[in-house]
Order: structure tokens, then C-alpha cells, then sequence
């Protein structure tokens, strides 16, 4: 099985990265770039969603820290593009930290999924009114473009590899994770709290650091973008856009790594073909979600596996239908 | 040395000013297989709870391998060294057998997320040896032949024991067993009696609630009887068995129902 | 300077009625079904919007706003027997994001309707303020603060005196039960959903001449509702209305002390700091 999807892999990186050999207009590629960006959040989201168990209706959030804080430092304290998105991801840690603590300690996930929302709302909100530190409603323009060293991403095709690596190293380490003891505690939290405290593990400590964790993904999604779009506003960062996220989770299904990468590509593509149906957007979203949570809870990704599963006879029994973790371990490869 | 292993020193939990265990106190020693009984709701299960931290303590103090361990948290008491099962079962029902007991290691081999991820050099010796003695407690406790079924379709009996192996995993010192027999039939529970005393053997401390009085007179060191949330007796099961404030609390009991 | 004060301690119990209004409702759907719905606030805006819509058609206010709030019945009723219904058996942590669902539908089609402006109601007895010990009180503050006032009653008889309500609260307890001695926990579900939707509307109906209603409105007002429960205690009836007053007391007077600018920011920022205090979170005071 493992040759298996080493080989699937191995062919779907070559297929990201030979994309822009035959797409070559430049409002597809941006698109494309965008599309990187989102599912890099949403992979983060979906580690804290499929295998932590927790809701963050916030996470637009993290992202405007991500992008604001990597725009102020790069163009006000000109530090290079790399130091203000590492020091962005450290004070964005720091912050889901101080949150995460105290929320996490509560029994429900309803706690994390309110205060998370507020998060959302209150980080937008300082954006409106920060007055000359934030642009207020017009944001901050004139983002330089990114740059490692001497070697600088400017224009579609760089910023689509730029982006499009950047997800591949966060696709890596999250199915690392899923697949390592890590993954294990963590699906142990999912299926029985108190049995997994009595073999030490302290619950709600593991459910920061994935908290944490996937705000340091949203945050750098945040900065890729600012660098990208050379352009932040408040309205990019807004509650419709957190909610849009856990849409992508659920619709790519919220226990698969490359799920989130899916939900978050596809949904991405709905406003292109729906520009002029902007008003549309969040009912669109809604009604996805609903649909999704109703119909297809194992998402895009756990229809297909099924469909893989039928085909292939596993050696083990098929695990309860609701179950999206086992949709995601039969996608992500367990062991 | 024979310093106990577990002290309970004269503990008492109240629920809204109803005292659930009051002014209870033994000791369990190092190998020793010590046995807790009483009528249905003597306190059998909030003792447990109290030992390791699932409850809080009202008054009095408990000490495992020397150390107060009164008032820590459910995680910290496991890491020392106590490991338990539950009355009402709590494995993992969506992970595989072997996956349920691996979990069982992390109080001795817990992993960074960045090693773990990233599969790292010092992660793989680990990652081997939580495999390694996950499968030595499976094969142990009989479950070999199901490594990979998904643990919420075994039957009653072998999830039983799947906790057990998967309590074994953390290489504990003290065990708390909360009536392991409850849905076995003979067969199984007279594996189980023998299963019980072999680990002794190894040198685990074993508390063993039950409710099923052959197995736990036969397998038992000592034994310690509760009501209404009170230690009634203490001593070998020979001398609990014959005590008439036993029979009369047992009896007591049938002649309500 | 009195007087100011007042003028904000009115302001703060108006909006704080409105609040308890909608912890209420909240609190009513979770402890009779263990559900909680984000979609509530939105139940408000449409009340407050439909009743918008209604009287721009020319009709008269005391038809306006009942029909208003049926149709938001209706909505709830929808929203029970389509989706809900559905989702009973999912775990927790589905429905909740079920309820973002159908929290963005009805937002995404009140984009539709009405587009992203904001609109206002007229007053129930006229916008002129009177002079009430010096301050200026608005006749509307009168309106919200009797009929919360008499609904807060009317509820707490009903869930804690009356058997249907005892009945409904048992159901949420134990739904086999509760079948068992005759209640019938699907039509309580109905029932909570429609009752919650109901009061909901109402409160948007009261709250729209002195708020702006626009598609976003509802789910702010969810958050202060659930803010509100959480602080009062989401099973008691006394905590709804305690939380509510205490979040629209606290929204007025960091009004009155800090710019105006501010004052969406102060407001989340001493919500997200009383969730991230409170230790037991939202089950405080719940039986389970």
C-alpha cells in the first residue's frame, strides 16, 4: 500500500509543478496562487478540526496577524521578507497560546468555537480602527515582494512555486504528523478523553499545541499573501472569510490532509466562476456546508477513499460511516 | 522493602454534604493483589477516582511509592506510574488494537511534534520500541490475532483485556482494575484470575475492584470491604469471607432489591 | 452628571434586555435539546428585517410586526424539521457547525434580499425621548424593557411550573425516558426551535428602531447572547437575564468612557476576556 501512495504523491507533486508550463494566462495562475494560499490554511485548520477535534471559527484572524504584522514589518522596520514572516508566525503563536490555555481547559468544544469567533471578529475589528498603524478600511499597500536572500519571488509564476512549496512542506509535516505517536495521542483525545488522561496524556495541553500549530500555518498563509497581493484590507480578514475555512475543512473532509488542500482549491474556484454573483458568496458557502454536513460528513476526500476502499479490500473492517478520521487515515495512509 | 506502594490515609469525598467514601484508609504493598468489594454504591469507583485524580479529594491525604499524590490531575498520577481500567469501558473504539495500546506507551515515550513529524533519527528508536512492547503486551494478554481489527468490534471479553494490555503498555507500577470481570463468562474469568496473578508475579501492584465474589476471594491477597462509603473490614479473604458485618452488608443489600 | 449616568444606565439595561432576550431563547433550544444554535441571532435580524420589509409595504405596524415574527416561526420551524431533524444522532461538535450552516444561509440570502445596507424600523410609540429623572429615555426603552420583562416571566412559569415544560426539559435529559412516560421528544425539539425562533424575532422586532439591522447583525447578537448565558448560567432562567443585563451594562459604559470609535472593539475584547475567564465555560451550572 505504501508503494501506492508514494507513487500518488510522487505524480500529484509533479502535476502541481508542471501546471504552470500550460497555464500561462496570468488571471489563472493568480488564481492558482491564491487557491496555494488558502489550502495552506486550511491544511493547518485541518489538523486542529479532523485530529484535535476542536472548532476555530477565527482562524481569518491568525491570517490578518500573519499578513498585517509581515506588512508592517517589511515595510515600516524593512526587515527582509523571511525575519517578518517568522517573527509574524512567533507573535501569532504567542497569541494562540494565550488563547488556547485558558479555552482549551473547558470540557466543550463549543467554548474554543464561540471565543474563536470573537477572536475573529475582534482582530477585524482593531484592523477598521487602527487609524495610521493599520490603514483602516483602505489597509496597507506597496508589500515588496517576497524575497530569500538575493533571491526575490516577483510575479505569478514565481510566487505560484514560492506558494505551491510552501504547501508541500505543510502537506509533509501534517501527514507526518498524523501518521506519527503524535497522531495516535491525538486520535486518542477523539476517542475517549478521560481513558486517554489515564495513560498520561494530558489532553488539554496536546489540544494547544495543535491550536497553536495551525495558527502558525494561517499565519504564514497570511504572509505569503501580503507579499503576494502586495495589498491588505480588512475586508479580506472578515468572519465570512474564517467561516469559509471551515467550510473548505469539511468539504474536503475534516480528517484528510490532502482533503483540506482539495476543499480549499475548490472552493477557491466557486467566486471565480460566480464573480458576478459576489452577493452570493455566503450562501453559496452555507448552503455547501450544510450540504456537505448532511450528506457527504466523510467529505470529497472520504467519497473517494470509499469508493477506493470498495475496489481494494483492506485488511481492515470498514470503521463506522460517520467517522471522518477514518476517512482521512484511509486517504492519508495508515499504518 | 516494604514500604506500600499505594497508602490511602483517612480520605473522604462529600457530594453536596453527602459523604460518597468517608475517613478511609489502607494500603496496598509492592506485589501485593489487593482486593475492594462492598455492596453497589459503597464507593468502590469514586475510590479509584480519588486515587488517581479524576476526583478531588475532601479531606485526607494519598501517597503512591512514597510521594504525596493527593489533588494531581488525572495525566500526572498515570505518569507516576498508575494505570487503570474502567468500569465502562473506555478504549478507543475507532483505532486498531495495536494502535489502542501503543497509545498506552506515552507515558514513557512521549514524542516532540517536530521529531514525530518529521520522523526524525531519535523518533524511529522510539517509534520501535512503543511497537515492540505494545505487541509483547498483546501477545500477553492473548489478543495477537487481532492487531489490526478497529477495537470497537471486538467482543466484551477481549476488550476487556485490550484495556488491560493497553494499561500494561505504560509499564505501571500500581494497577487499578474496575471490575475487569463484568460481562465475562466462567471461562473467561477464570483467565482472567490467572492472567491477574501472573502480573503480581511480575511484580505489579494490583487494586481490584469486583463484584464477582469467586474471583476476587480466590485471586486476592488481602481484601478490603466498603460501605456506604466506610471500610467495614480488612484482612486475608479467609477472615473477610466469615465476618458477619460482611454477610450482613451483602445481605442487606439483596434483602432491599 | 447624574443624569448622564442614567442616560447610560438605561441605555445599558435596553440593550441588555435585548441580550437577555436572546441568551433566553438560546438557553431555552439548549436545555430542552442540548443544542446549540449560532443561528440564533439571525432569527432577530430577519424579525427585525421582515418587519422592515413589511411596513415598506405600506402595512401598519401592529400587522407588520406579529406577521414578521410568524414568518420567523416558520423559518425556525424549517430549519427544525430540514435540517435538524437530521442531524439529532451527529456529534456535538457537527451540529454546532450545522448550525453555522444554516447561520450563513440565512445570512447569504439576507445579502440576497436586501443587500449589505442597513435599515431601521420606526419607533413602536414615536422616536421623541422623555424626560424620565432628568435623563432623556426613549418610549422604545419602555417597550423593551416591559416586554422582556413579562416574557422572562411567562417563560420561567412555563419551563419551571407548568408539566409541558418540565416535559421538554426532561426530554433534553433523556429522550427515551421521556417518550416512556408519553412526552414526545420529536415534537419537543419542533416546538423548542419555533419558541426560539419566535423570541428571537420578537427581540429583533423591539431592537431594530434603535440598533441598525443589516444582514451581519445576527450573528454579533448570538455571540452577546451566548456571552450572556454563559455569565448567568446557561440552565437558569434567573442567568439569562442576569448575563444579559451585566453584557448590555458593560457595552454602555465602555461607551460612555471611551470614544465612540472604539466601541465594537471594547466590546469583543471584554467578551473574549469573560470567555477565556470563565473556568467551567458553558456547561457552568449545567447538569451534565
Amino acid at each position: 500500500m505504501k508503494g501506492v501512495h508514494f507513487l500518488g504523491s510522487a505524480i500529484g507533486v509533479a502535476a502541481i509543478a508542471a501546471v504552470p508550463l500550460f497555464v500561462r494566462d496570468e488571471y489563472s495562475l493568480g488564481f492558482l496562487v491564491l487557491a496555494g494560499i488558502v489550502s495552506l490554511l486550511v491544511t493547518g485548520l485541518s489538523l486542529l478540526v479532523g485530529h484535535a477535534g476542536q472548532l476555530s471559527l477565527g482562524h481569518g484572524g491568525f491570517y490578518a496577524l500573519g499578513a498585517y504584522l509581515s506588512t508592517i514589518l517589511t515595510l515600516r522596520l524593512h526587515m527582509p521578507p523571511l525575519v517578518a514572516l517568522v517573527a509574524a508566525a512567533v507573535v501569532t503563536a504567542l497569541i494562540a497560546l494565550g488563547l488556547g490555555i485558558p479555552l482549551l481547559r473547558a470540557l466543550t468544544q463549543f467554548h474554543l468555537a464561540v471565543a474563536t469567533l470573537i477572536f475573529g471578529m475582534l482582530v477585524n475589528a482593531v484592523l477598521i480602527v487602527g487609524g495610521e498603524y493599520t490603514g483602516g478600511f483602505t489597509g496597507i499597500q506597496g508589500q515588496p515582494p517576497f524575497s530569500i536572500g538575493p533571491l526575490v519571488f516577483q510575479g505569478d509564476v514565481a510566487n505560484y512555486y514560492l506558494v505551491w512549496g510552501v504547501v508541500l512542506l505543510g502537506v509533509i509535516f501534517a501527514v507526518g504528523l498524523t501518521r506519527s505517536q503524535a497522531g495516535c495521542v491525538l486520535r486518542a483525545i477523539q476517542g475517549d478523553e478521560m481513558g486517554a488522561q489515564s495513560l498520561g496524556i494530558d489532553v488539554a495541553w496536546e489540544k494547544v499545541k495543535v491550536f497553536v500549530v495551525s495558527a502558525v500555518y494561517a499565519s504564514v498563509a497570511g504572509s505569503l499573501l501580503a507579499h503576494y497581493t502586495q495589498s491588505v484590507t480588512p475586508a479580506q480578514f472578515g468572519v465570512g472569510n474564517s467561516l469559509e475555512f471551515m467550510t473548505m475543512v469539511f468539504l474536503g473532509g475534516k480528517g484528510s490532509v490532502i482533503g483540506a488542500v482539495i476543499g480549499g482549491t475548490f472552493i477557491r474556484l466557486l467566486p471565480q466562476f460566480t464573480e458576478f454573483m459576489k452577493d452570493y458568496r455566503l450562501l453559496v458557502d452555507g448552503v455547501i456546508l450544510t450540504g456537505v454536513l448532511l450528506f457527504v460528513p466523510q467529505g470529497v476526500v472520504g467519497l473517494i477513499a470509499g469508493g477506493w476502499q470498495r475496489l481494494i479490500p483492506r485488511r481492515r473492517p470498514a470503521a463506522p460511516p460517520d467517522s471522518g478520521t477514518a476517512a482521512g487515515q484511509a486517504a492519508g495512509g495508515a499504518q | 522493602m516494604n514500604a506500600p506502594m499505594l497508602e490511602v490515609r483517612g480520605v473522604s469525598r462529600n457530594f453536596g454534604g453527602l459523604p460518597a467514601v468517608h475517613n478511609l484508609s489502607f494500603t496496598v504493598l509492592p506485589g501485593q493483589l489487593k482486593g475492594l468489594i462492598g455492596p453497589n454504591g459503597a464507593g468502590k469507583t469514586t475510590c479509584i477516582n480519588l486515587i488517581t485524580g479524576a476526583l478531588s479529594v475532601s479531606a485526607g491525604e494519598i501517597w503512591f511509592a512514597g510521594g504525596k499524590i493527593t489533588g494531581l490531575p488525572l495525566h500526572r498520577t498515570a505518569r507516576l506510574g498508575i494505570g487503570r481500567t474502567f468500569q465502562l469501558l473506555r478504549i478507543f473504539q475507532e483505532m486498531t488494537v495495536l494502535e489502542n495500546v501503543m497509545a498506552g506507551c506515552h507515558r514513557w515515550a512521549e514524542l516532540g511534534m517536530l521529531q514525530a513529524a518529521l520522523h526524525l533519527p531519535g523518533a524511529r528508536g522510539k517509534e520501535k520500541a512503543i511497537r515492540e512492547t505494545a505487541l509483547e503486551q498483546i501477545e500477553f494478554l492473548g489478543l495477537g490475532h487481532r492487531l489490526s481489527m478497529a477495537a470497537g468490534a471486538l467482543p466484551v471479553g477481549e476488550q476487556r483485556l485490550l484495556e488491560i494490555a493497553r494499561a500494561l503498555a505504560g509499564r505501571p507500577r500500581l494497577l487499578l482494575l474496575d471490575e475487569p470481570a463484568a460481562g465475562l463468562n466462567d471461562a473467561e474469568r477464570a483467565r482472567l484470575g490467572l492472567l491477574l496473578r501472573s502480573l503480581v508475579g511480575r511484580g505489579l501492584s494490583l487494586l481490584l475492584i469486583e463484584h464477582n465474589m469467586d474471583l476476587v476471594m480466590s485471586v486476592s491477597d488481602e481484601i478490603v470491604v466498603l460501605n456506604y462509603g466506610e471500610k467495614l473490614a480488612e484482612g486475608s479473604p479467609h477472615e473477610v469471607r466469615n465476618l458477619q458485618t460482611v454477610v450482613s452488608a451483602y445481605l442487606g443489600e439483596a434483602g432491599h432489591a | 452628571m447624574l443624569a448622564q449616568v442614567l442616560q447610560f444606565l438605561l441605555a445599558g439595561l435596553t440593550l441588555g434586555a435585548i441580550y437577555a432576550l436572546i441568551a433566553f431563547s438560546f438557553s431555552l433550544v439548549f436545555r430542552t435539546t442540548r443544542i446549540m444554535n449560532i443561528a440564533q441571532g439571525d432569527f432577530s435580524m430577519l424579525g427585525g428585517m421582515a418587519a422592515i420589509s413589511l411596513i415598506g409595504l405600506r402595512l401598519p405596524m401592529f400587522v407588520a410586526i406579529p406577521v414578521a415574527i410568524v414568518l420567523v416561526a416558520f423559518i425556525g420551524l424549517a430549519m427544525e424539521r430540514l435540517i435538524i431533524r437530521r442531524v439529532l444522532k451527529f456529534p456535538r461538535m457537527m451540529i454546532v457547525m450545522v448550525t453555522i450552516g444554516v447561520s450563513m444561509i440565512i445570512q447569504g440570502s439576507a445579502i440576497v434580499a436586501w443587500g449589505q445596507d442597513s435599515y431601521s424600523l420606526p419607533h413602536l410609540s414615536g422616536a421623541d425621548p422623555v424626560q424620565f429623572l432628568g435623563a432623556a429615555m426613549l418610549p422604545q426603552t419602555v417597550w423593551i424593557l416591559g416586554i422582556s420583562a413579562l416574557l422572562s416571566l411567562a417563560f420561567w412559569l412555563f419551563l419551571d411550573r407548568t408539566m409541558m415544560g418540565l416535559a421538554m426539559r426532561a426530554a433534553a435529559e433523556n429522550r427515551l425516558m421521556a417518550s416512556l412516560v408519553g412526552a414526545n421528544p420529536a415534537r419537543i425539539v419542533q416546538l423548542s426551535f419555533v419558541l426560539g425562533a419566535s423570541l428571537g424575532a420578537l427581540a429583533g422586532v423591539l431592537v431594530a428602531p434603535i440598533v441598525f439591522m443589516n444582514f451581519s447583525v445576527g450573528i454579533l447578537l448570538t455571540t452577546k447572547g451566548i456571552v450572556a448565558a454563559i455569565i448567568g448560567g446557561i440552565e437558569s432562567n434567573l442567568g439569562a437575564v442576569v448575563g444579559g443585563l451585566a453584557v448590555g451594562l458593560a457595552e454602555s459604559m465602555a461607551a460612555g468612557i471611551f470614544p465612540s470609535m472604539y466601541k465594537d472593539v471594547i466590546a469583543l475584547t471584554v467578551l473574549l476576556v469573560v470567555l477565556c475567564a470563565m473556568p467551567k465555560g458553558i456547561l457552568r451550572g449545567a447538569s451534565r
